[in-house]
């Protein structure tokens, strides 16, 4: 599957209030933080993986759903995180090229269920997690990642507390096994603002 | 109390397990959670590697320790995938259906000061109710599935009876009503019938009559004889009733003819047969059926016979039963659109007899499926047929305490099931009687 080719949420639209120098500093910190997380998946499963170039985007409730159609052939899972920015990791990975993975990750074959939930779960985690540690690293921001859970989207609610949220996307993929995986780090209104302020501390 | 003394305390004493590994997963430290439950202090395992205390887990947590080392970030275990990562006995030993503790492991870095990973600290979370109250809702769920199932069979079975039920008091309703009425009529008709036989000798032999007068007074060649004689014909319009007059006698005959028919149909139907019930072959039975319609079935279709060899005699009214064959074969002929197939299977199966009449005819609406024994409904135009053959042979076969089904697909063709039971009661005769 080509992550890029993925329906777009119609949310191109950049934050009005995040201004264009501000934006190319955060994607440049997304680059960095994300080629860090794609070497660390390599390190862990000594397969290559190859990460497109995050897209940044203010997505609305209706934004997430074009994500959620593809539930028939991709797992979910959600990790919180708090600290100086609220908000969720929402990991979509393939039924495709789990089961390679699992077997080069170690995990006790033959998988049965159990091990496809604890090796999603383990993916996001990781992803996450290496994601967000190299915003942290260059931000200076301070988070806590809590425990991933799986997520089943057709059971989501119909009804959102939020409008608008900041969306930072990311597709990892394993061509050998045609793995794909995407990673969307939403960050709540108010968090934008606090992320806005650290970015333009960094510039300065 | 110091500080450093407060937090060992706080920590020593938390009810979450807490054990800190090295790079080479060597404990560091563990907490009273762990030190009481395999009854083993700090002091008799600092230093040992944790992978030979949990050799069955040992693997996996060679894994995930390795991966907060590398990644150095948390990561994380669930009791819903992995149950117990740690050998402990259930913490409900007295009042526990369970034998095992259920967990929830974190595995999280602690940083040196150069923002390397010092070591890893395993923290351990009993999920032991949790998890009980899980496994009971969802044995839960599953039994009230079950029982849901269950109940939705019997429904349609309730539903099923319930139609069998209706259709059968239909049934002896119609046939009570069409004895009464076949009762009444046949008398009048008899007699109609025998009338008109008569009627038609008599008015042959007038006819005859008037001819030959007619012709001798053409012989005497007198004018004023001839003259009146023509006359009169024209008068009468005499040619036009010799020629009329038998015509109609004729029609009123077989309509009389038609009507007795139907007569006949309608006793067969409502009554109970006084024919006897013997032991007989129901191959010969479709054979010498088939031998009665060999000709209306030559031009029709192709005709192919299944019969299973060294069948078992069955306790039947044989010319019932071939009367049954023969609404069905009829039935399948006059469904073809050109020439076709009829393919008869005959065969045991456990204690039934089966027969299979399929044809590759224009086969039955879905509409119409519901409604084809139903007494006097026919989808052919008026005045063709009685609409009662089909309600006939389900009676018949029904008195054989057997079933009669069909299968049809428009376009395809229609298949009829006959089963009958080889062994019945011995009031089965008695019993189908009053059906």
């Amino acid at each position: 599957m080509n992550s890029q080719a993925a329906a777009e949420p119609d949310a191109a639209e950049p934050n009005p209030a995040m201004n264009e120098l501000q934006r190319d500093a955060l994607q440049e910190v997304m680059n960095i933080s994300m080629g860090q997380a794609a070497n660390a998946l390599a390190l862990l499963i000594d397969i290559q993986v190859t990460l497109s170039i995050p897209k940044i985007a203010i997505t609305t409730p209706q934004g997430l759903d074009s994500f959620y159609q593809q539930a028939n052939d991709h797992y979910f899972a959600r990790q919180s995180f708090m600290g100086d920015l609220r908000g969720e990791v929402i990991s979509m990975i393939s039924h495709q090229g789990c089961a390679q993975l699992g077997e080069s990750m170690a995990y006790e074959q033959p998988m049965d269920e159990n091990s496809y939930d604890e090796l999603v779960l383990e993916l996001s985690n990781i992803l996450a997690g290496a994601c967000l540690k190299g915003m942290v690293e260059q931000l200076s921001t301070r988070l806590h990642l809590s425990a991933p859970a799986l997520f089943k989207p057709e059971l989501r609610q119909d009804h959102y507390s939020w409008q608008h949220a900041l969306l930072l996307e990311i597709s990892f993929t394993i061509e050998q096994v045609a793995f794909s995986s995407k990673v969307m780090i939403c960050l709540d209104e108010k968090s934008i603002r606090d992320l806005q302020q650290r970015i333009d501390t960094l510039l300065s | 109390m110091q500080q450093q003394s407060l937090f060992q305390h706080v920590v020593t004493q938390l009810s979450i397990g807490a054990c800190v590994v090295d790079a080479n997963y060597r404990i560091l430290f563990w907490n009273d959670f762990f030190a009481d439950r395999l009854q083993l202090p700090l002091s008799a395992v600092e230093g040992q590697s944790i992978l030979e205390l949990f050799p069955q887990q040992a693997a996996f947590l060679k894994r995930k320790i390795n991966s907060v080392f590398v990644l150095k970030n948390a990561t994380y275990s669930y009791w819903e995938q992995r149950p117990a990562v740690f050998e402990f006995h259930s913490s409900r030993p007295i009042t526990g259906e369970e034998c095992q503790m259920y967990q929830n492991v974190e595995i999280y870095p602690i940083f040196a000061d150069d923002n390397e990973v010092s070591c890893a600290c395993i923290t351990v979370h009993d999920m032991t109710v949790t998890a009980s109250y899980q496994q009971e809702l969802v044995r839960l769920t599953e039994t009230l599935e079950q029982e849901k199932q269950q109940q939705q069979q019997l429904i349609l079975k309730l539903e099923q009876a319930q139609n069998q039920l209706l259709q059968s008091e239909k049934m002896a309703a119609i046939g009570q009503l069409a004895a009464g009425v076949a009762h009444e009529i046949n008398n009048p008709v008899g007699f109609i019938f025998s009338n008109l036989q008569s009627l038609a000798d008599y008015s042959s032999k007038m006819l005859k009559a008037i001819e030959v007068l007619g012709k001798m007074v053409d012989k005497t060649a007198q004018p004023s004889l001839t003259n009146l004689k023509t006359d009169l014909y024209q008068r009468l319009n005499l040619a036009f009733l010799l020629q009329d007059c038998p015509e109609l006698i004729n029609e009123s005959l077989d309509g009389a003819r038609r009507v007795m028919e139907i007569v006949k149909s309608l006793k067969d139907f409502s009554h109970v047969d006084s024919q006897d019930w013997q032991l007989a072959d129901v191959s010969t039975g479709l054979d010498s059926t088939l031998r009665i319609l060999q000709n209306e079935l030559k031009y029709k279709a192709e005709v192919i016979k299944n019969y299973q060899p060294n069948l078992p005699q069955l306790y039947c009214q044989a010319m019932q039963l071939n009367q049954v064959f023969m609404n069905l074969l009829v039935n399948a002929a006059q469904a073809m659109e050109g020439f076709g197939r009829i393919t008869i299977d005959l065969y045991q199966q456990e204690e039934d007899l089966l027969v299979k009449i399929c044809d590759s005819g224009k086969g039955i609406a879905p509409e119409h499926l519901k409604r084809i024994f139903e007494p006097f409904f026919t989808t052919k135009a008026v005045g063709e047929g009685t609409g009662l053959g089909l309600s006939l042979s389900y009676s018949i076969i029904h008195r054989h305490q057997g079933s009669l089904q069909v299968e049809s697909e428009v376009g395809k063709g229609s298949c009829f099931t006959i089963r009958l039971p080889l062994h019945q009661t011995a009031a089965g005769p008695a019993l189908a009687r009053s059906l």
